[in-house]
């Protein structure tokens, strides 16, 4: 049993709670097939390329949370951009839902951005200073009207749903960022990213840049929301512990590869690589 | 313990004037390290761990109120000239920080940067100062010693500068090294190596070294004793294992139950957050500081911050808790949901 | 026992970031300096004056008397005393105010206007676009306003419009280096992904995202752009290329008084002293402006 109350083996079954869009298919939700993508060094610096993905595979269900666990410079963030489509991936394909958007353009891709959202590290760059609480938030809907047109009510009453799903008081929606706390901010964050209802979450280490306590907050409150709206998750982190308290499977990446992967109980109790064990090691508080 | 404490902080209270009011960032510290100890200063942001390390060397900011004593040896630091301070920096007592990118300077080689420390306190130059940094740059098992001499910190890894920095601290073989936060900024994997450095430095060069982090996982790594810090206080003191087996301040139970420990606490559905956010304290505490945010807090509590008192006689383990003991944890339901 | 005990004493909770940053700044505290506050008066004085000074003029600038031609300051009637053609010179400087305001203001708006989404649109898009709209620029820097403004002159009469064209054109390319600079530092912002994640069009990023962001530094370099762009257009009239007589304008009159200074050294006094304090003031402006609008640690 993990924090969120599900076997990983139950995983097909598919224990899902209702809320949020579920096509009726069974297929996984995001498919990532032998994924590359390189960045060319400038010449002042040595030239040469990095290969920052090199040959990466990955599945993930519905309402499934994989953790893609590596360090610095191992890729995972990369992964995460292509995903997102924030970058053209060199080679390989990603899937969405049954649908390839490895290579589609800008305006292909505007329809399907509701099914993918993404969460980030720093609450104090992933948020605009200059807008308030309630546009931030309200941005994914809006960004869609012309493909989707919403009231303004709807718009606002969504927004007080979703503020308050991710904890914080209604009052806060027209506040700026700078008022708020880091773990406001990050709820923030986590409220912009669900309200569309995505398919798919990508989490790039949302709770690292928070303090100690203000961090068990926050993935409990993840949790919880991954319990009640049902979506995947693809979640990203340099830490072990976290990963396993969230994770039903994780993958360990190093310099652009995917060097393991496995169950959450696969990988903690009987790691294959090197590299994961010496991970694990690093990460124990050991009373 | 009986031996003399190799450094002293007694009562130190630092408070600035700010443009909002005044903020007391540290109050009634008091702490001790001794001989080729470690002794772990843990806290969140907000705890003043911070500001107390830096004031051991006269480094605190500007506009600093700062009272209370420090003892290095029989020296006192508070009072020491200038230039006193001056060479005891470095030589007596060094220091390193969380990000060395920041500590050293851009535009010169991390050779140069060495051995000028070596020049400034053992007056050292020419070829003695270059054979030195270079045996220096081994006993930090820097890599490739010999081209590094003329890099520059742009181009060194994370891990590679703050071997280059813990160079620098070790270089005129000080006694107490601080270290603050000097892996926070490190993947988990090069924190594991750097930690062992320094662990392996301290039998070694037989230092003594506080450690400021807030890094549970580093305390249990590193430490002898730990002192617990929050809102400028010191709530709780311990060895190590003692603290982490049975820690008796509520924050203390708070911080370990808020850190997810796979193999633990497993099978527990929840981390157990703390509610709220820590607090800027404008003046001298009426209640005890954990008060508002703590499960147990009981109308006593209010009036006073609460000293710290031996927690199991005998023992070197105290707690500013006026609680004998603390009910069972796993009795606390979800606090009042107030969102941090 | 409820988690939060509330009583008397009990402090406000602020985050415990906000408690690093409070401390953090409490070691630098940026001031608006009183240097600044002189500049921000005396800018204000002088926008004043040519707002309201053809109000206060006692006498018609452009209406001369023979009569009393040269005086000197502190004659009855005539406190700043008269010009070669015996013109009040004390109406002259308060309506030469406009001229040389209006073009150092608008010909920096005008900069502005263009060289802001001009320097957006490089640093967003980056690649070739950025390089062709950055040659451009530094083709367009390469050019010293005056010999633009000669240009303007030898295709059309030089006005005042000319002055300010040539020297709107000279700004272009400094305001848009910043703006570029400072786009290209939001644009890898983690806020300016949500959006492009949101599925937010370009123009809408630009125009949500990063302008609002950008406008800071910009208006920073706007303010000081300004006593530039005043000297500039006294230099373009003082060489016949903006303003022409009789319009009185400070630059112009400058011009003028070259020939009598022997016979009356105020008639450069005057309108030199009143370029150089506006320059100075706006200056002052700007640099306090900076000061407090950039304070250490950026939020």
């Amino acid at each position: 049993m993990n924090a969120r109350g599900t076997n990983p083996d139950d995983m097909n079954t598919g224990d899902m709670n209702t809320g949020g869009r579920i096509t009726s298919t069974g297929q996984p939700v995001l498919t990532v097939t032998d994924l590359r993508k390189t960045f060319p060094v400038p010449r002042s610096a040595g030239g040469g390329a990095v290969h920052a993905v090199a040959g990466v595979d990955l599945t993930i269900g519905r309402g499934e949370i994989v953790g893609l666990v590596g360090e610095s410079g191992s890729g995972k963030t990369t992964v995460a951009h292509c995903v997102l489509r924030l970058h053209e991936p060199d080679a390989g394909a990603i899937v969405v839902d049954g649908t390839d958007i490895t290579h589609l353009s800008r305006r292909k891709l505007m329809p399907l951005r509701p099914k993918m959202h993404m969460v980030f590290q720093d609450p104090y760059s992933s948020l605009n200073p200059r807008m308030k609480v309630a546009d931030i938030v309200a941005a994914p809907l809006r960004a869609q009207r012309h493909v989707r047109p919403v009231s303004r009510r709807k718009v606002n009453a969504e927004v007080d749903q979703m503020l308050d799903q991710v904890g914080l008081s209604a009052q806060l929606r027209g506040r700026y960022p700078h008022e708020l706390s880091g773990g406001q901010r990050q709820r923030v964050g986590l409220a912009r990213s669900l309200i569309a209802r995505p398919l798919l979450l990508v989490a790039d280490e949302p709770t690292s840049a928070l303090d100690v306590s203000v961090q068990a907050a926050i993935l409990n409150q993840f949790a919880d929301l991954q319990r009640g709206l049902g979506f995947s998750c693809l979640f990203i982190s340099h830490n072990l512990a976290v990963v396993h308290y969230l994770c039903d499977r994780i993958a360990v990446m190093q310099h652009g590869e995917i060097i393991e992967t496995g169950t959450r109980e696969q990988v903690f109790q009987s790691p294959s690589h090197p590299y994961t064990r010496e991970l694990l090691s690093a990460t124990a508080v050991s009373p | 313990m009986n031996e003399t404490p190799l450094l002293r902080i007694e009562d130190l209270r630092i408070s600035f004037r700010t443009a909002r009011g005044p903020l007391l960032a540290v109050n009634q510290v008091s702490l001790s390290l001794h001989d080729n100890e470690v002794l772990a200063v843990v806290g969140e942001s907000g705890s003043g761990k911070t500001l107390t390390a830096l004031s051991v060397l006269g480094l605190e900011p500007p506009g600093a109120a700062v009272s209370g004593r420090i003892w290095l040896g029989d020296e006192e630091l508070r009072g020491a000239s200038p230039r006193r301070l001056r060479d005891i920096r470095g030589a007596s007592i060094a220091m390193i920080f969380q990000e060395p990118m920041t500590s050293l300077n851009p535009s010169l080689t991390v050779g140069r940067q060495v051995a000028e420390v070596l020049r400034r306190h053992q007056g050292l130059s020419g070829n003695d100062a270059k054979s030195r940094v270079l045996e220096l740059f081994d006993l930090v098992r820097l890599p490739d010693a010999e081209r590094h001499l003329r890099s520059y910190p742009h181009q060194l890894s994370g891990g590679m500068r703050q071997r280059v920095m813990i160079a620098m601290a070790v270089a005129c073989g000080p006694s107490v090294l601080i270290a603050d936060e000097p892996t926070t900024a490190l993947d988990p994997t090069i924190e594991t190596q750097i930690l062992s450095l320094l662990r392996d430095l301290r039998a070694s060069l037989g230092m003594a070294v506080l450690l400021i982090t807030h890094n549970l996982g580093v305390v249990s790594r590193m430490a002898d004793r730990v002192v617990v810090m929050y809102a400028g206080h010191v709530l709780e003191q311990a060895p190590t294992a003692e603290l982490l087996a049975s820690p008796a301040h509520p924050y203390t139970i708070g911080l370990l139950g808020a850190v997810p420990q796979p193999g633990s606490n497993a099978d527990t559905r929840r981390l157990t957050p703390i509610a709220g956010q820590v607090p800027l304290l404008r003046e001298e505490p009426t209640n005890c500081v954990f008060s508002p945010r703590c499960a147990y807090a009981e109308p006593r509590c209010l009036t006073a911050q609460p000293a710290l008192r031996q927690v199991t006689s005998g023992t070197a383990h105290q707690a500013a808790c006026v609680l004998d003991r603390i009910p069972d944890p796993a009795r606390e339901t979800a606090p009042r949901a107030q969102a941090t | 026992m409820t988690a939060g005990v509330a009583g008397p004493g009990v402090p406000a909770p602020v985050s415990a970031r906000d408690a690093a940053r409070i401390v953090r700044a409490a070691r630098v505290r940026p001031r608006f300096s009183a240097l600044a506050i002189v500049g921000a008066a005396g800018s204000l004085i002088v926008v004043l004056v040519a707002v309201f000074g053809p109000l206060a003029a006692p006498y018609d600038p452009n209406a001369p008397n023979f009569a009393l031609i040269l005086a000197p300051p502190l004659s009855p009637h005539h406190l700043l005393g008269t010009d070669q053609l015996g013109r009040d010179v004390l109406s002259r400087m308060l309506y030469g105010a406009r001229p040389t305001l209006a073009a150092g203001i608008v010909s920096t708006l005008l900069g502005t206007a263009i060289g802001l989404p001009y320097g957006m649109i490089a640093g967003y898009f980056r690649g070739p676009v950025d390089m062709v709209l950055m040659r451009a620029a530094d083709v367009m820097l390469a050019f010293p306003f005056l010999l633009l403004a000669v240009g303007l002159a030898a295709i059309s009469q030089p006005t005042l419009w000319t002055a300010v064209l040539a020297l709107g054109v000279a700004q272009v390319p400094v305001i848009a280096r910043i703006a570029r600079g400072a786009t290209l530092e939001i644009r890898d912002l983690e806020y300016v992904q949500a959006a492009l994640v949101n599925g937010e069009r370009d123009l809408a990023i630009l125009g949500r995202q990063i302008l609002p962001n950008v406008l800071r530094p910009v208006t920073v370099q706007t303010t000081v752009a300004i006593p530039t762009s005043i000297v500039g257009a006294a230099i373009l009239s003082f060489l016949g290329l903006g303003v022409q007589p009789p319009t009185a304008d400070w630059g112009g009159m400058l011009a003028q008084a070259q020939q009598y200074l022997y016979q009356s050294v105020w008639l450069g006094v005057f309108p030199g002293i009143a370029i150089f304090l506006t320059a100075l003031c706006f200056n002052l402006f700007g640099d306090g402006l900076t000061d407090a609008l950039n304070p250490r640690g950026r939020r």
